[in-house]
This record gives structure tokens, C-alpha cells and sequence, in this order.
């Protein structure tokens, strides 16, 4: 599916224009190349709005000065009683036009020459089918088959803006791509439809006994405390959410300060907050190895004196000559059943011979438990030359953790001088940079608490829930044993099976998901990335945290440049849309904002092949569309445009190239 | 091993009001047994409960850790502490006896391995049983010397 032509009609920057987008299959990219402010965000805000009824990519300095929806300039022309129409129309096709959304905003100037805006509530579909245009009924549903609001980030976004998104609670970012994606929301709903009943039939046996009532009881209290515990969590996210948006915009303001000294302290402040980040992954991946190691060392150790005890026995068994056995008492025993003798002679039953063989028998049966003893002695002899070899990994082990510890505290100690010396330096030379600060110190001691008690809470939802599927099981027992309650018992029985059956297969689609998104990121992400030597593998555990493993199979994701991170989230943005299973088009706004030189050539040479058969529209300012840019892309782009704002009327002017 | 001579043993024993402690280690982040199984936890319960004397008599006894699941090395470090315990390899003859001294040792000791995990002593748990078994080996060197 491509998008063929945008229309824009009052909407912000845009007063009237068209844009018709490249639909060749060979000739796949359409360039929209811009400077700053000139309209780029508004083409991507645009298509969002139309299609969802939301801006979801206005710039920070927009949302601040809150402009309306409407062009500026016919807003503040308009006079009381008249109105204008805001309007954004997408056609949508393969090689020709199958749908055409519409959405309108009306403005009203009051008679007092207030303006209100009013957008319309749906959007307009129209479509074709068999020869003929018609208009949808339901349109939010059309939209939905075509590209649903969910997975729409995936296929419509800003770069730079994605910069943000492997920082400080990744996990839940990955986690909310790979749910998206999954679109397990029929399974969602299965689920919340199955809990409802099964609450139903969980009140049926209320009054069946005095058992089953009590049980009720503590169901009914746990599940009052897990709802508790759900609410908590829901606004210690949401406050963690805020926190962060603070810390970002106070690292930005670092960032763009115009002392140079105040930006050299934001960039080491986030290379050291990389480096602690890698050394807790590293961390964590010792920490696997050393309990895997104790697991295995722990036993060995507290039963050294008895292997060493057991090698004693046999050895003394070895000395009086009982080991290794000579022969078995099977051997005597099938001589027995067959009736011959290895010599030929019958023994026949009551014979001297077959007597003599039973006596044999009887001898090597006494000591039959010594060939266990014998295949013990190699088990024997292997643990104990192994035990000081991981006495000795664990011990090593042990050391590199407490190392590992230790470089952390030290490199939390120059975040803290660093920031220390930021303080003081706004003190002599800038308040404001003082204050900032100390507002920065502030919410990163925001953030700890609150991630412990995010911590807490988490902790005491998995417990409740324990809890609530035993009292589950316990009722189901109690109902069951009640002959007359069979069939409720059955039914609430099948209501729990079939519950717990349908969270596996969800969790085992996310954990499929999962792992081909981390296959094709990784494809992604080792195909654009310019240091090829550099980096081998991209991970994503079960928890959902994202990482890159470097050629020493060492975390690096906390080292990784500006521009690095840009190319795995645009890797991880490909990989989501490749697996959504849409053929959507593309659009990224300042696709390589963050990165420069050689590795944005890298980028614009890679970027045709990693999105191949989609149509792409990359938004792109003056500077990420320099010409080397242009002679890597040149034999993939089908339209060009340039945007030229003109501040007199507010007016954006789309010309073709 | 042979365990077909002695095919009504198919599975080792814990009590069963352990059972829900057994799967919170093997649950919980915080336990060195997480992503375990429970065979793992009784190999480690039972060679610590023969170092330290811990021998106690289940309540309750549930078969619920098949022996299949046991490596040639757990095994022999079971039957070693019953060999041991017993000062004889004649109880090799028995391999029921071998399993229920096991299964009394691991008995013994799993509540303190459990108070040791998830007690909610400070610090971490792993730290802590990683320097208990470095100081057992050092006592075990010390009286080799």
C-alpha cells in the first residue's frame, strides 16, 4: 500500500498544497528536504492527524506556544461570524487509488472574535470497489484494516526523536512494540472475557458451604489488594514517565547551551551514565555465571568428605581384591537357564554341577552391589578432581564481581563530582545552570525511590497472584467434593484451564514475536551500522531489555554514540514493521539528525536495501540532504520536493524538484 | 544406574508443606535456584544438610522429583552421603535406604536454605552461599594439611 498524493488545506504551515508521493515500486523514496521549521513535522503530523485524529509529533516549542490547528494567518484574519475549514486528504492504493481519507476542522470567530476550533469527531472514507467510489460506513474500522493506530508509530516517525527511546525504561517501550505488534489484542479480549466469567461462575458457589464461603472471602480480599496494587503501579509508572520527561528536558537544555564547558559536562554526564549502564549488564551477566557456578560448586564442597569417604571404601574393596568383580551372578544365572555349562556339560537340575553353579551364585549375588560401586569409582575419581577447578571459577568469579562493583561506585563517584562541579560553576557564573542541576540531582533521587517502590509493588502483585490462583484451586477442590455442585465444579475447573491455557499461548506468541524482532534488528542494525568490526549481536531477553553485544560479547549499549542509538531504533523501527505483517508506507522525519560525515552516507546507501519494496518518505533538513546523501539515494527517488516557508503570510510553499 | 531393580522408586521425596517453598525458589529472581528445578535445590539441600548434621524425618512425604531428572553426578553425590552416613558400601544393597537417608538430610537442611534465600536477610543471598562454600572448602584444605 503507498500513499499517493497528501492534500493540506488550512492546515498549520500549509494554506493549500499537494504533495504526490513517488508510487514506483524501483523508485521508492520520495524526498521532502527542508530547514528547520519550515513544515517537515507538519507533513508527518498531518498524516496522523488525518488518519487518527492525532498530532502526535508536534515539536516541544510547538505544544509551548500552542498554536492552532488552523494556518496562523488565516486565524487571525478571520472575522466575526465567518469560518474556515482545516482539511487533510490522504489517497491511499497499490498502483491506483483504493481509498481516500479526509478529516476537517471547522474555526468559528465568535462575534466577540473569539476563535473556536471544532475537529470533526471521524474521519471520511472513501472507497473503491468494483469500479465504483463509495463512502465507508464506519470509518475508524477502515482505517484499522488499513494500518492500525497500535503499530502506526512503527511506520510513521521522527527519528530524532527515537533517540529517546532506548534510555531509562527501554524494557517498556520494546515490551509495548513486541505487544503491539503481536496484535494479541483479540487474545486480550478473550482473556478479560473469560475472567468475567469466571468471576460469574466463582459467585455461584457462594452459600454452597461454610468452606467455599470463607475461601470466597479471601478470593474477594486478595483480588480488593491486587487491584490496589495494579492502581499503584499504574501511577508510579506515570509519575516515572514524568520524571523522566523532566530529566530529558533538563539534559537538553544541557545540551543546547550556548557555554561550552556546560555541553562537554552534559556529554561526559551521558557517556558515564552509558558506561554504568554496560557494567550493570555486564553485572548481571556475571551474576548468572557465578550462581550457575555455585549451584554446581555448593554440592560438591558439603559432600567432599563423603566422596572422599566412598573412595576409601572402594579403594579398600580394590586392595582385598573384590574389585573389580570377576564375574556377575547373571552370568551364573543364564547358565542356570540355558542348562549347559560353558564346557558343554548339561546341568541338569539336582546334578553336583548345577550345585556347584548355584553355589557360585549365591557368592556373586552377595557381592553384586559392588558393580555399582565399580561404575562409581570413575564418578568418584571425576568429582574430586573437579571440585578445586570450580572451587577456583567461583572464587575468580566472586573477584570479578566484587571488581566489576567496584568500578560502578567509582563511576557513580565522578558522576557525582561531575555534577558537584556543574553546581559550583553555576554558582560563580550562571544561576540558572546551579538550579538546573540541583533539579536534575533532584529527580534522579525521584527516580530511585520511586523505581524500588515500582520494585515493591511489583513483588507483591506476583505474590497476590500466587495467592489468587491457589484460593482458585482450593475452591475448585471444595466445590467438586460437594456431589451436588459437580457440574459448577466442572465449569469452574474448565473456566481456570482454560484462563491459565490462553495466558500461556499469549506469552509464547510475545516470546516468538520477540525473538524475530531481535533477529531482524539485528540484521537491521549490523547492515546500517557503520562499525561493522565493532559489534556483533543485538539482543532482547525475556524481560524485553534491548542491548548490543560488541565483538567480546560485552553489553554496549550504554556506549553507544547519539547517531549509534539512532541506527538501532531506526533497525528496531524497521524490524516492528517488517514483522507487523502491513505493507505500509514509511515516513521518518530527520532520518539521520544525530548522525554525520561518512556514517550518514553509510546510512543513505543502506537505507534502500533495508527498505526495499516500501514506500518511503524521509523528511530531511538541509543539512541531512547534502549531496553525497543525494548521489547514494539518486537512483531511488521518484519525487523530490522542497518546503520554503514564508513568515509574512505563514504560508508553506511545496516545490517540486 | 539401575534404577529398575527397585522400580517403586521412581521419584524422591520432600514434605509436603515444602512443596510451595520449593517452587518460590526456583520463582524467585532473587534465589539462586531461579529457573532451577527442584532436583537442583535437593542435591544442594542434602549435601549441606549431611556437612552440617541436618538430618530430619519428612512430614507428609511427597514423590514429586523424578530421579530421571538426576545427573550421574547428583546421584552419586546422594548415594556418597549414604555410603558415608552408613560408613559401609553394603548400603549400596539398598537402594530405597540410600535415597531416604538423602531425602532425611535434604529435609534437614531446607529450611535453613530457604530462611537463607528468601528470609529477607540483607545483602545478597548468592554472595552469602558463595562464601560459605569457599570457607568450607578452605576448612576441608585446612584438615588435609
Amino acid at each position: 500500500m503507498r500513499i499517493h498524493h497528501v492534500k493540506l488545506e488550512n492546515y498549520r504551515s500549509y494554506r493549500d498544497a499537494e504533495i504526490k508521493f513517488s508510487t514506483s515500486p524501483v523508485k521508492n523514496f520520495t524526498i521532502i528536504q527542508g530547514s528547520n521549521g519550515a513544515g517537515k513535522s507538519n507533513i508527518l503530523n498531518a498524516v496522523t492527524w488525518c488518519l487518527y485524529g492525532e498530532e502526535r509529533h508536534l515539536r516541544t516549542e510547538d505544544k509551548n506556544r500552542q498554536l492552532p490547528i488552523i494556518n496562523e494567518q488565516v486565524y487571525h484574519t478571520l472575522m466575526p461570524g465567518e469560518q474556515a475549514t482545516v482539511k487533510v486528504e490522504i489517497a491511499l492504493g497499490d498502483s491506483e487509488i483504493k481509498h481516500v481519507i479526509s478529516r476537517q476542522a471547522k474555526a468559528f470567530c465568535q462575534p466577540g472574535g473569539e476563535v473556536t476550533i471544532r475537529e470533526d469527531t471521524d474521519p471520511q472514507v472513501m472507497f473503491l470497489a468494483q469500479g465504483n467510489w463509495h463512502q465507508s460506513s464506519n470509518p475508524i474500522m477502515a482505517i484499522k484494516f488499513l494500518l492500525p493506530s497500535d503499530i502506526s508509530h512503527f511506520f510513521f516517525f521522527d527519528a530524532e526523536q527515537l533517540d529517546e527511546f532506548f534510555k531509562e525504561g527501554s524494557a517498556k517501550r520494546v515490551k509495548k512494540g513486541v505487544v503491539d505488534v503481536s496484535q494479541i489484542s483479540l487474545l486480550h479480549q478473550t482473556i478479560s472475557h473469560l475472567e468475567v466469567l469466571h468471576g460469574n461462575v466463582r459467585r455461584a458457589t457462594q452459600g454452597i458451604s461454610p468452606q467455599t464461603d470463607r475461601i470466597n472471602r479471601e478470593l474477594g480480599e486478595v483480588e480488593e489488594k491486587l487491584r490496589g496494587c495494579k492502581e499503584a503501579l499504574s501511577t508510579l509508572d506515570q509519575n516515572q514517565r514524568g520524571i523522566q520527561d523532566n530529566l530529558d528536558e533538563i539534559q537538553q537544555r544541557f545540551r543546547a547551551s550556548t557555554i561550552e564547558e556546560v555541553r562537554r559536562f552534559e556529554e561526559s554526564r551521558e557517556r558515564l551514565d552509558g558506561q554504568i549502564r554496560d557494567y550493570e549488564s555486564q553485572l548481571d551477566g556475571l551474576r548468572e555465571q557465578a550462581v550457575a557456578c555455585l549451584r554446581e560448586t555448593g554440592p560438591l564442597v558439603y559432600a567432599f568428605e563423603a566422596i572422599k569417604t566412598t573412595k576409601k571404601l572402594i579403594q579398600e574393596q580394590v586392595a582385598l581384591g573384590k574389585l573389580p568383580l570377576k564375574i556377575r551372578s547373571l552370568f551364573f544365572e543364564d547358565l542356570l537357564a540355558q542348562g549347559r555349562c560353558v564346557c558343554g556339560q548339561e546341568l541338569a537340575k539336582g546334578s553336583d554341577a548345577s550345585i556347584q553353579i548355584q553355589s557360585h551364585l549365591e557368592k556373586a549375588t552377595q557381592s553384586d552391589y559392588l558393580s555399582e560401586a565399580e561404575t562409581g569409582k570413575y564418578v568418584v575419581n571425576h568429582i574430586l578432581r573437579g571440585t578445586s577447578e570450580l572451587v577456583e571459577k567461583q572464587r575468580n568469579l566472586g573477584k570479578e564481581i566484587h571488581a566489576l562493583e567496584g568500578t560502578i561506585e567509582e563511576t557513580k563517584r565522578q558522576l557525582r563530582e561531575l555534577s558537584e562541579k556543574i553546581e559550583k560553576y553555576g554558582e560563580i557564573n550562571l544561576e540558572e545552570i546551579k538550579v538546573l542541576e540541583q533539579q536534575h540531582v533532584q529527580y534522579q533521587e525521584e527516580q530511585r525511590k520511586n523505581n524500588q517502590e515500582i520494585g515493591r509493588k511489583q513483588v507483591e502483585e506476583k505474590f497476590l497472584g500466587k495467592e489468587l490462583s491457589r484460593l482458585n484451586g482450593e475452591l475448585e477442590r471444595a466445590v467438586k467434593k460437594d456431589q451436588k455442585q459437580k457440574d459448577l465444579g466442572r465449569r469452574l475447573g474448565l473456566c481456570t484451564e482454560a484462563l491459565q491455557a490462553l495466558n500461556e499461548i499469549r506469552s509464547e506468541m510475545l516470546s516468538e514475536v520477540r525473538s524475530k524482532i531481535q533477529q531482524k534488528t539485528e540484521e537491521y542494525f549490523l547492515d546500517l551500522i557503520w562499525k561493522k568490526a565493532t559489534y556483533k549481536r543485538v539482543s532482547i531477553d525475556d524481560n524485553f531489555q534491548i542491548n548490543v553485544l560488541n565483538v567480546r560479547d560485552m553489553p554496549s549499549l550504554g556506549t553507544l554514540s547519539a547517531g549509534e542509538r539512532q541506527v538501532l531504533a531506526l533497525a528496531f523501527m524497521a524490524a516492528l514493521s517488517s514483522i507487523s505483517g502491513f505493507d505500509a508506507p514509511v515516513i521518518i522525519d530527520t532520518p539521520t539528525g544525530r548522525i554525520s560525515g561518512v556514517p550518514r552516507e553509510n546510512i543513505a546507501e543502506s537505507l534502500p536495501g533495508y527498505l526495499a519494496d516500501t514506500q518511503v518518505t524521509l523528511l530531511m533538513t538541509d543539512t541531512e540532504f547534502t549531496e553525497p546523501v543525494q548521489v547514494r539515494l539518486n537512483e531511488r527517488i521518484g519525487q523530490e520536493y522542497s518546503l520554503n516557508f514564508f513568515e509574512d503570510d505563514a504560508n508553506t510553499e511545496v516545490v517540486q524538484r | 544406574m539401575n534404577t529398575d531393580a527397585f522400580p517403586e522408586i521412581r521419584n524422591l521425596r520432600y514434605s509436603d508443606a515444602d512443596g510451595e517453598k520449593y517452587r518460590q525458589l526456583t520463582q524467585d529472581k532473587l534465589s539462586p535456584f531461579y529457573g532451577s528445578n527442584f532436583k537442583d535445590i535437593f542435591v544442594y539441600a542434602a549435601t549441606y544438610g549431611y556437612r552440617h548434621g541436618l538430618s530430619k524425618e519428612l512430614e507428609r512425604p511427597k514423590p514429586n522429583i523424578p530421579i530421571s531428572a538426576f545427573s550421574e553426578e547428583d546421584i552419586w553425590l546422594l548415594k556418597s552421603i549414604a555410603i558415608a552416613d552408613e560408613g559401609s558400601l553394603e548400603i549400596l544393597k539398598d537402594e530405597k535406604e540410600q535415597y531416604r537417608i538423602a531425602e532425611r538430610y535434604a529435609n534437614g537442611a531446607f529450611e535453613t536454605i530457604y530462611l537463607e534465600v528468601l528470609g529477607g536477610k540483607p545483602g545478597e543471598p548468592y554472595k552469602r552461599m558463595m562464601q560459605d562454600v569457599h570457607d568450607e572448602f578452605e576448612r576441608l584444605e585446612l584438615d588435609e594439611s
